[in-house]
């Protein structure tokens, strides 16, 4: 899943994630409310989705938007490995974004066929 | 300033002095008594400017000095000054050391001690109070660079990360099809980016720059404004109507805050559209008399909703989640128009479009 308000980057993860996993279904979405909306309607499941998460994003970023994921059940929380995916390197987003139990990793944009496949290893 | 506006408090346990000081310097400053401690904060309690307190030393109680210590935590501003006999100098010595007291007047006084005493506090008064401001001043403006880098080092290194992104996309691509989106989208990236940077680039203008005022002549200006936008018409098929209505030649302001105005009006037109908008529009109008000048920016776009229209003017701030804007249009907008003695007022309705009204008036 990814979650980011500019479309390019979007495209752009899309194609790295095509280009290096050989079978995926990808979800994508500009806003966070989109998201949350979406993940509030998915019924529980076994399956495991790794979560790319834009941190600046306008009205709701990407630190709302995990402060609002994480108020969510725990079984509904468990079908999803969140990172944050950004451009930022700012040090207080980087040690902000400790505060969020469920993030896996915070990666820097651009995403490349590397970083996801030692995300993907390391999830496993 | 002059010396009747000083504001001083005396405060003495004996009801006698307190009305004899007041009948004495009535004239020179705005005097307050207090009899006591209670009162005494009282009145530093409703008002906040009193410039110096002077207090008896010898009163039952707490003295002088214990009072004036105690005023000092709540009320750290007005200048303190001690009243005291001879005996009473060694907790005075002490009290000015601990730096409590400013200064100290014998008893029994002179008009003249007094006056002097209260010139000189007022004086160190002063100048206290204008470092106050200047730290309060700088505080703020580290704040708003710490906020300002921040967001400057997102708004160019996002875009950077997409180009990135891009050309490592084209690296491993052979079909033409695909790496000529890449390219598409590197361009507006690239634009996005220099659009940014023109913005920083006009906001510190903004701030920094004279102003040059001049004889306007809106025909030119109108002309400037419309090659601008006469690529993004075509490629966007915008319907761009422009009007003119010059009443007088002699409207005077500076050519180049106008036209950020109007750039950054019109670009936030072009770039908010509807997408499925049969017709899109973008209007311009401008009505020039001779004190002041109407210009009115108005598109069929995606409109503002009413929960975010009245923070459109802040820094960095975007009322959609389209991440088109760099947040810096509307704020540098209302910037300039302080500068220029321009208002601008908006009305928009969401999905429907958006009005800017400016109002600005000629400079002498």
């Amino acid at each position: 899943m990814i979650i980011d308000d500019n479309h390019i980057d979007i495209f752009i993860a899309e194609k790295m994630i095509e280009a290096t996993v050989e079978s995926c279904e990808i979800f994508s979405f500009k806003t966070a409310k989109e998201a949350l909306t979406f993940i509030n309607e998915k019924e529980v499941s076994q399956t495991k989705t790794i979560m790319f998460v834009d941190i600046n994003m306008p009205l709701v970023d990407g630190f709302k938007f995990m402060e609002d994921f994480e108020k969510l059940p725990e079984e509904k929380l468990k079908m999803y490995l969140p990172c944050f995916l950004t451009s930022s390197i700012n040090e207080g987003d980087i040690s902000y974004a400790k505060n969020f139990k469920t993030i896996k990793q915070y990666i820097n944009k651009p995403l490349s066929q590397k970083l996801i496949q030692n995300l993907i290893s390391t999830l496993e | 300033m002059e010396l009747n506006k000083i504001k001083v408090l005396y405060i003495d346990d004996e009801m006698p002095n307190l009305l004899g000081f007041k009948a004495s310097f009535r004239l020179h400053f705005t005097i307050f008594i207090a009899n006591n401690s209670d009162e005494a904060i009282k009145i530093l309690n409703e008002n906040n400017d009193i410039h110096i307190i002077l207090c008896d030393q010898r009163m039952p109680g707490k003295s002088g000095v214990e009072l004036l210590e105690l005023i000092r935590t709540s009320f750290p501003l007005p200048i303190r000054m001690l009243i005291t006999g001879f005996s009473d100098i060694e907790s005075v010595i002490d009290a000015i050391n601990r730096g409590n007291v400013y200064r100290y007047i014998k008893k029994p006084w002179q008009q003249e001690d007094i006056i002097t005493a209260i010139a000189e506090g007022h004086k160190f008064y002063l100048a206290n109070s204008l470092l106050k401001i200047k730290n309060d001043e700088l505080t703020k403006a580290y704040a708003e660079l710490d906020k300002f880098a921040y967001s400057v080092t997102h708004d160019l290194r996002g875009p950077i990360t997409s180009i990135a992104g891009a050309v490592m996309l084209i690296e491993n691509d052979r079909d033409i099809e695909s790496i000529q989106k890449m390219h598409v989208m590197i361009k507006h990236t690239v634009e996005k980016l220099d659009q940014f940077i023109t913005s920083v680039h006009d906001y510190y203008k903004i701030q920094r720059g004279e102003l040059q005022i001049e004889a306007i002549d809106f025909r030119e200006l109108l002309d400037d404004i419309k090659s601008i936008y006469s690529i993004a018409e075509k490629v966007d098929q915008i319907n761009f109507k422009t009007s003119l209505i010059v009443k007088d030649e002699n409207f005077r302001s500076d050519y180049t805050c106008l036209k950020i105005v109007l750039n950054n009006l019109l670009s936030n037109a072009f770039k908010y559209q509807k997408n499925d908008n049969i017709e899109k529009i973008v209007d311009l109008s401008i009505v020039v008399n001779k004190e002041e000048v109407k210009i009115v920016v108005s598109d069929n776009g995606i409109g503002i909703r009413p929960e975010y229209i009245d923070q459109i003017f802040n820094l960095f701030y975007r009322a959609t989640s389209e991440s088109l804007g760099s947040g810096f249009g509307l704020y540098n907008v209302k910037d300039v128009l302080k500068k220029i003695d321009g208002v601008i007022t908006v009305k928009s309705e969401f999905n429907e479009g958006t009005t800017f009204e400016i109002n600005i008036h000629s400079k002498k």
